[in-house]
């Protein structure tokens, strides 16, 4: 374990204090378990955005946030996060696959 | 044959469509890259999908391949189960089911023969394995897991409409 040192305002250690008597925890662990809190969310959400924009792929994803790609997936529905493919590449992937399997009169009315 | 990445194992599993596959493909395979990362890693954080997936392995509905084909360096930009499946799909000349964006970019690219999920059940549907009732519904369920762009979800009933009409 790495110890660090950071500078807080009053009003933020005020804040801490009211905190850790309310949860029964010293400062410390309280800290610990807020920046263990916030960093998950904070990690996750910043993988679903790169994600979203096809920046990382899902099992990139899944190791970033270090969750299994199941939870990526769920999340991505629990958040109403929309999938990034459009209408065009539907048509254009459906028209080529079509062909590949021997339908290409069918594939030319898509 | 169909070689199936992550992204696709989970949302066929999840819509419960596995049995389309199957039935369209014959045999399902995935790497071993795919099986750690999906079942092995999934069942380890508790989800219970992947012991749904596990189970169909065990009932040799999906088997489990090594990975051994070489990888071009576009596959590079991908995850290992993701370049695994493109590659061993290109190396046996048969069709990657791909749902991942990133990947199937590179499918396009490389010019390996992929569908998604989606367009499989398009395919489902043009070779009259399944109704287009039966479309709608499998559609629903996979859009409650995929949470598709709406236009893309309209224009994916729209097509089901043209191909469920289309006589040869």
């Amino acid at each position: 374990m790495t110890v660090i040192t950071i500078r807080l305002e009053d009003e933020l250690l005020d804040a801490l204090k009211k905190l850790a008597e309310l949860e029964h925890l010293d400062r410390t662990n309280l800290i610990k378990k807020l920046l263990r809190k916030v960093t998950e969310e904070e990690l996750i959400e910043n993988v679903l955005q790169l994600y979203t924009k096809g920046r990382v792929t899902l099992e990139q994803a899944s190791e970033l946030a270090n969750v299994p790609p199941w939870a990526v997936i769920d999340l991505m529905a629990l958040r109403g996060i929309q999938h990034k493919g459009t209408p065009e590449e539907l048509r254009a992937d459906v028209r080529r696959r079509l062909e590949e399997i021997g339908l290409k009169r069918l594939a030319d009315e898509i | 044959m169909i070689k199936i990445d992550a992204c696709s194992l989970i949302y066929l599993v999840k819509s419960d469509l596995l049995s389309v596959a199957l039935d369209l493909y014959k045999e399902i395979r995935i790497t071993d890259s795919v099986y750690d990362e999906v079942i092995v890693r999934g069942k380890r954080a508790g989800h219970s999908d992947a012991a749904v997936a596990e189970a169909e392995v065990q009932r040799k509905k999906i088997k489990v391949v090594p990975s051994k084909a070489k990888k071009e360096p576009s596959l590079a930009s991908l995850g290992r189960g993701e370049s695994d499946t493109i590659a061993e799909a290109r190396a046996e000349d048969c069709p990657a089911l791909v749902d991942d964006s990133r990947a199937k970019v590179v499918a396009r690219k490389l010019k390996v023969p992929f569908l998604s999920v989606d367009i499989m059940l398009i395919e489902a549907l043009a070779r009259k394995k399944i109704t287009m009732d039966e479309f709608q519904r499998m559609a629903r369920d996979l859009n409650s897991v995929a949470n598709f762009r709406s236009d893309k979800y309209a224009d994916l009933l729209a097509i089901a409409n043209i191909v469920s009409r289309w006589k040869k």
